[in-house]
């Protein structure tokens, strides 16, 4: 029978904290560019220029179609041979994550207006708007609602990814973990408590999600 | 009478199919000029056309005297789309209402963000449209609660808001249940003993011949017929239109 023992783990908990903050740093920073990133992927794939378009599509699917930790490989050892400039581990790091998550929310984004019937713009602009007062006033505050429930699903995953940085040694809480792990030799106290902070982090957002969307069907 | 709006040699296509083919017209102030014909005519593209929704493949739109051209703004070429959507309201066969906001909401948004009217005045000014649909009570209620024929009534106050120079009707009763049809015609009759210049595009023959001034009959993109209500409805000189409406005439 295995002996428990989390008081060796919890005396490194400052460890812990410092992997949390770093993970909760990285998936604001990275879902917030991202989040710029996919609406200007998206506006790209809406647009009338097909070169636009077809440029677009091509950054969705080389970011979509290759694995997030052979993106951050990648950024990380290959780039700076490319280019002949080192790139820290925070910057690779930061900007795969980003433009990774960028290239799913933009798909994301797209589907959410393109899920706005036609009749609306054309109200919109039959009354004398813009196309932007009307992608402003009538598409966007319509599409955001319908495009939540997959937008938080997404940011659940890139949480979760954020771990992947580990390859790089960002101090982020599975980095920190396995740093605890080999000062204390206790994995399964480490990584099980690893593995409740994600958990207690994402399952109010799963949740969250799951209720928005009942709501949503009940009031269409 | 002044000339509101001109059809010059109106040809559509779409690919290579040729939906509108040669259309002229004109629609003087104060006329109801309705469009008959059957399904796949050209009726709703035609009308579409006026206010730009469609684009013309060629020929012209003049609208009070200036040639309407394909840009947002108005310039030294002509009149913009901005401007002549502002002056043509528009009602649509599905209402097209926006669900995220109030029926107030939605007939106050364009004066305010297009005519840059204060929230007050437009307030105000869609309560008196609202109240002559007779939906005053309805204000604060989202479209989702509404019968159709209510949806069609508070579409039709929010064209109206933008003091339009004309309205254009595409097919207004046509997704209503038969029951609602007359509480939106009424609504439509009111507006034309008020003097208000409107395209109408229906299947309601009798509502046509009754408010109506003039009316044309389309067939495959051209006007085959075109004259007083009396002219076209009750002595129609074509056999296809007089099979036309044996079938539309109950």
């Amino acid at each position: 029978m295995y002996q428990w023992d989390f008081y060796t783990v919890l005396q490194s908990f400052d460890l812990f904290l410092i992997g949390l903050w770093t993970t909760f740093l990285y998936t604001v920073g990275s879902i917030s560019i991202g989040i710029v990133v996919g609406l200007a992927v998206c506006f790209a794939r809406l647009a009338k220029l097909q070169s636009v378009r077809l440029l677009a599509r091509s950054y969705q699917e080389l970011f979509r179609c290759t694995p997030l930790l052979v993106q951050i490989m990648w950024a990380y050892y290959a780039l700076p041979l490319l280019t002949g400039y080192s790139i820290s581990n925070t910057t690779a790091g930061l900007l795969t994550l980003s433009l990774y998550v960028g290239a799913f929310y933009s798909e994301i984004f797209r589907g959410g207006i393109n899920a706005i019937e036609r009749g609306q713009t054309e109200a919109g602009l039959a009354t004398g708007l813009s196309r932007v007062q009307v992608m402003h006033h009538i598409i966007l505050p319509q599409a955001i609602k319908k495009m939540l429930p997959a937008f938080i699903n997404q940011s659940v995953i890139q949480v979760k990814n954020t771990s992947l940085l580990y390859a790089i040694s960002v101090a982020e809480l599975t980095y920190m973990t396995s740093v605890v792990n080999s000062e204390t030799y206790r994995p399964m106290e480490a990584f099980t408590l690893a593995a409740v902070m994600y958990f207690l982090m994402l399952f109010p957002l799963t949740q969250f999600a799951d209720r928005f969307e009942k709501n949503l069907r009940q009031s269409d | 009478m002044s000339t509101i709006l001109r059809v010059e040699n109106l040809t559509k296509y779409f690919d290579s199919h040729l939906v509108l083919d040669g259309i002229n017209l004109e629609v003087n102030n104060q006329d109801i000029l309705a469009v008959i014909g059957p399904s796949g005519s050209g009726k709703s593209t035609l009308i579409r056309c006026m206010n730009m929704l469609e684009l013309p493949s060629s020929g012209s739109i003049v609208f009070d005297g200036k040639q309407v051209i394909n840009a947002f703004k108005s310039n030294e070429n002509g009149i913009g789309t901005g401007e002549l959507r502002r002056r043509v309201g528009m009602v649509f066969q599905h209402f097209n209402l926006y669900p995220h906001r109030t029926v107030l909401e939605n007939v106050t948004q364009a004066p305010i963000l297009v005519n840059k009217e204060s929230v007050q005045d437009a307030t105000t000014h869609a309560k008196e449209l609202l109240e002559s649909v007779g939906l005053v009570e309805k204000i604060h209620e989202f479209p989702n609660h509404l019968s159709g024929g209510q949806k069609q009534r508070v579409a039709i106050a929010r064209a109206l808001a933008m003091r339009p120079n004309l309205l254009l009707l595409d097919e207004v009763t046509s997704a209503l249940d038969p029951e609602l049809v007359g509480e939106v015609l009424q609504v439509i009759k009111r507006l034309a003993n008020q003097g208000m210049t409107m395209v109408i595009v229906t299947h309601e023959m009798a509502f046509a011949g009754d408010v109506a001034n003039k009316v044309i009959f389309m067939e495959d993109g051209q006007i085959k017929e075109s004259g007083s209500p009396a002219e076209i409805l009750v002595t129609p000189s074509s056999e296809r239109l007089k099979l036309f409406l044996s079938r539309h005439l109950r």
